[in-house]
């Protein structure tokens, strides 16, 4: 099973609270998780874009840097993993991106690879004036189709006469071509996301549920099996979870509750409202997600894997064993500390990532 | 008199030629020129964004990687030297620039600024459905006066309601702020230009021209001084030159001459059709220039220095003498021989560069 880590673009990584490790984002912070991930053989790592934050009592990523920058600045300083950059495709015209991208494969020799994300944040985008306005709700996998239906045609020819609803290129030309493929994935979830992902991706990520309940992801990942069985493709699902993890049960769930005492109410109400925007009742989509989460007072974006090492092992190769489940991507609570014990304590005991330990 | 390297982002630098060195650009290629610079105590380095090149036998920057994830790469392997990338504004948002300004902010530990372009060639945008029409030529100046301004209060404050004409800001924010000042530069040669400049701008580029005439930039660099008097401002003059040097006079002209006589005419047609669809009768302006510069039909972009080792480095001190010039920087007809060369066998004859010597 592939493991890749989620690292923190934005401060305090992904718990919305003010009693989790309070910390800025910054090059060194991520180049210090990034170089711990390839140390320990992990197979990715990769950044969101998020252009405006959650507010409230935590300043929930109001502080952001970019994206495709620290991925560059990161493919500079590591030799073996990984990297994917996020791209909001509202920001940058596709014939940019696709140049951005092959720079960071010559400074990566060939280990680049792109994230799509279509916009579910209207503030993010009306903030700066580009909003499309309310039909982006609907049309955005139709835009983000055009969109890496350019990028792919540059990668491999180096031109593109594309003609479509969104963007008409007039014999656009980018050269040089990478070095090696760039893999696309992205993070579907609602029927048209997980289509768009059959279609076009590597592979999807699904959000993780709940605290300790893998199978919780199985229905996710099923629609995305149907999916490619439809297209024909090979779109593997990757979860994202959040690892808290210490030498033994007690521990661990100590400190989640720790969190949860500081839960900022007022970052994930703002959250909330946003994703209501989206006209989309998918019970996958944003706002289906978030809403549980405010019930339950977890102050996450996604599930966690909260207990002792050996549990928390369990429980990884438990995902390894859901069809359609190619690999997870991890947050920690603790970035630093979090990648240690994971690469000191956990991976060790999987027996999902026993081949992989043995060809690193 | 300050030092910089105009790094070769784009295939075979800037000779347009088919008998000058032919080299696509690579991050290998680019990181081997700056790690030199740096050595000898260059000041900064610089990368351009071109994004359609002129073709012909030479290809002529038809391969061009992309600038804001270029300089982030080289932050992460340097120390000491200033880093600039390029922001050609009709291709992203005001915001997202800033973002990425910050972001190799943190990677360079505060070494970073940006270099304002506003667009001349035609092609590079119609390609990709993004040229605003004839319109742009006129009122670029206008455009790039906004898109700095916005910037600026977003690296200052970490929000912009900025309301222009172009850009409407609305509640925008964007943090971190930098943890260094962000330099804006850039390269306008005509009336509008250099008043955007005096506005806007630290630095700005003046145009050289001729072969072995240092001094041909004087009027430009007037021009610039001028109106820093007129707004009560310092925009300091940066001049670009080329140089070609060996040991003796007679073995640089003998390389001079090898690379004219394969001058790429049909990429050099190419660029004079785009440049010559802005309609602006000012001498500088992109159109004219080179026939006020005595560059017409040469295989350069700009002025040109060729001689032996101790004529270049008299002719940089007498760059370094015109009224208001505090900078040059530098191209090469191979920049990896020929930055060994100028740091080893030139640099330290030039009087110029005297007082430095001690510090670096």
């Amino acid at each position: 099973m592939q493991v890749g880590v989620f690292i923190p673009i934005g401060n305090n990584g992904w718990l919305i609270s003010t009693t989790s490790p309070q910390f800025k984002p910054s090059f060194d912070l991520n180049r210090a998780v990034v170089e711990r991930a390839e140390q320990y053989g992990m197979d990715f790592a990769l950044s969101m874009i998020k252009l405006r934050g959650f507010g409230g009592p935590s300043e929930f990523w109001d502080y952001n840097l970019e994206s495709f920058t620290l991925m560059a600045g990161l493919a500079a300083v590591t030799s073996r993993i990984k990297l994917f950059a996020t791209c909001a495709v509202l920001t940058a015209p596709p014939p940019f991106v696709a140049r951005m991208a092959v720079t960071i494969d010559s400074i990566s020799h060939g280990r680049f690879g792109l994230n799509m994300i279509t916009g579910w944040q209207e503030k993010e985008y009306s903030q700066m004036g580009i909003w499309p306005g309310e039909s982006h709700h609907l049309r955005r996998y139709d835009y983000c189709a055009e969109y890496v239906t350019i990028m792919r045609e540059l990668w491999e020819t180096g031109h593109s006469d594309f003609k479509g609803d969104f963007f008409q290129m007039d014999d656009c030309r980018c050269l040089p071509l990478p070095t090696a493929r760039i893999p696309i994935i992205c993070a579907g979830q609602s029927d048209r996301g997980t289509e768009f992902a059959a279609r076009f991706a590597d592979y999807n990520f699904c959000s993780s549920f709940g605290i300790n309940t893998p199978s919780a992801v199985a229905p996710s990942a099923a629609r995305l099996v149907e999916a490619t069985a439809e297209t024909g493709r090979d779109c593997g699902a990757l979860v994202v979870m959040m690892v808290i993890a210490e030498a033994t049960d007690a521990e661990a769930n100590a400190k989640w509750e720790h969190y949860r005492d500081g839960i900022d109410l007022a970052a994930m109400g703002w959250r909330q409202s946003q994703a209501e925007a989206d006209p989309n009742t998918d019970k996958y989509a944003s706002a289906g997600r978030f809403a549980e989460k405010l019930r339950n007072r977890m102050p996450t974006m996604h599930g966690a894997l909260v207990g002792s090492y050996d549990r928390v092992a369990a429980l990884l190769d438990e995902y390894a064993t859901i069809p359609g489940v190619r690999g997870v991507m991890l947050t920690f609570d603790d970035f630093i500390t979090g990648m240690d014990k994971f690469g000191q304590h956990i991976q060790p005991r999987m027996r999902s990532r026993a081949d992989a330990l043995v060809a690193a | 008199m300050q030092l910089g390297v105009f790094i070769p982002i784009g295939n075979n630098g800037w000779l347009i030629s088919t008998t000058s060195p032919q080299y696509k650009p690579s991050f290998d290629l680019n990181r081997t020129i700056v790690e030199k610079a740096e050595r000898f105590g260059f000041d900064f380095a610089l990368s351009m964004i071109k994004l359609h090149g002129f073709g012909g036998p030479s290809q002529f920057w038809d391969y061009n990687l992309e600038s804001f994830t270029l300089m982030a790469g080289l932050a992460a392997v340097t120390s000491r030297i200033q880093l600039f990338a390029t922001c050609a504004v009709l291709t992203i948002p005001p915001a997202i620039a800033a973002r990425m300004a910050v972001t190799i902010d943190s990677i360079s530990h505060g070494r970073f600024g940006i270099n304002i372009i506003s667009g001349w060639q035609r092609r590079e945008y119609t390609q990709m459905g993004m040229w605003p029409g004839s319109e742009h030529y006129r009122r670029r100046y206008d455009y790039c006066g906004e898109y700095v301004s916005i910037m600026k209060e977003l690296w200052t404050t970490g929000h912009s309601d900025f309301k222009g004409d172009f850009f409407q800001m609305d509640d925008c924010r964007c943090l971190p702020t930098p943890t260094a000042k962000v330099p804006v530069i850039c390269a306008a040669q005509s009336d509008a230009g250099t008043k955007f400049a005096v506005e806007h701008a630290d630095y700005n580029f003046c145009s050289s021209g001729g072969v072995n005439e240092p001094t041909r930039v004087a009027p430009s660099v007037a021009r610039l001084v001028e109106a820093n008097a007129a707004a009560g401002k310092n925009c300091g003059a940066l001049v670009l030159t080329m140089v070609i040097a060996d040991e003796t006079d007679d073995a640089a002209m003998a390389k001079w001459e090898h690379y004219k006589a394969g001058t790429d005419h049909e990429a050099i047609a190419w660029r004079d059709a785009q440049a010559a669809d802005d309609p602006s009768a000012d001498p500088l302006a992109g159109p004219n220039k080179r026939r006020t510069l005595g560059t017409v039909g040469l295989p350069t972009q700009g002025g040109v220095l060729v001689g032996s080792y101790a004529s270049v480095a008299r002719m940089l001190d007498q760059l370094a003498g015109v009224p208001g010039v505090q900078g040059v920087m530098l191209t090469f007809d191979d920049f990896v021989i020929g930055m060994e060369q100028f740091g080893t066998r030139v640099l330290p004859l030039m009087k110029s560069r005297q007082a430095l010597k001690l510090v670096a």
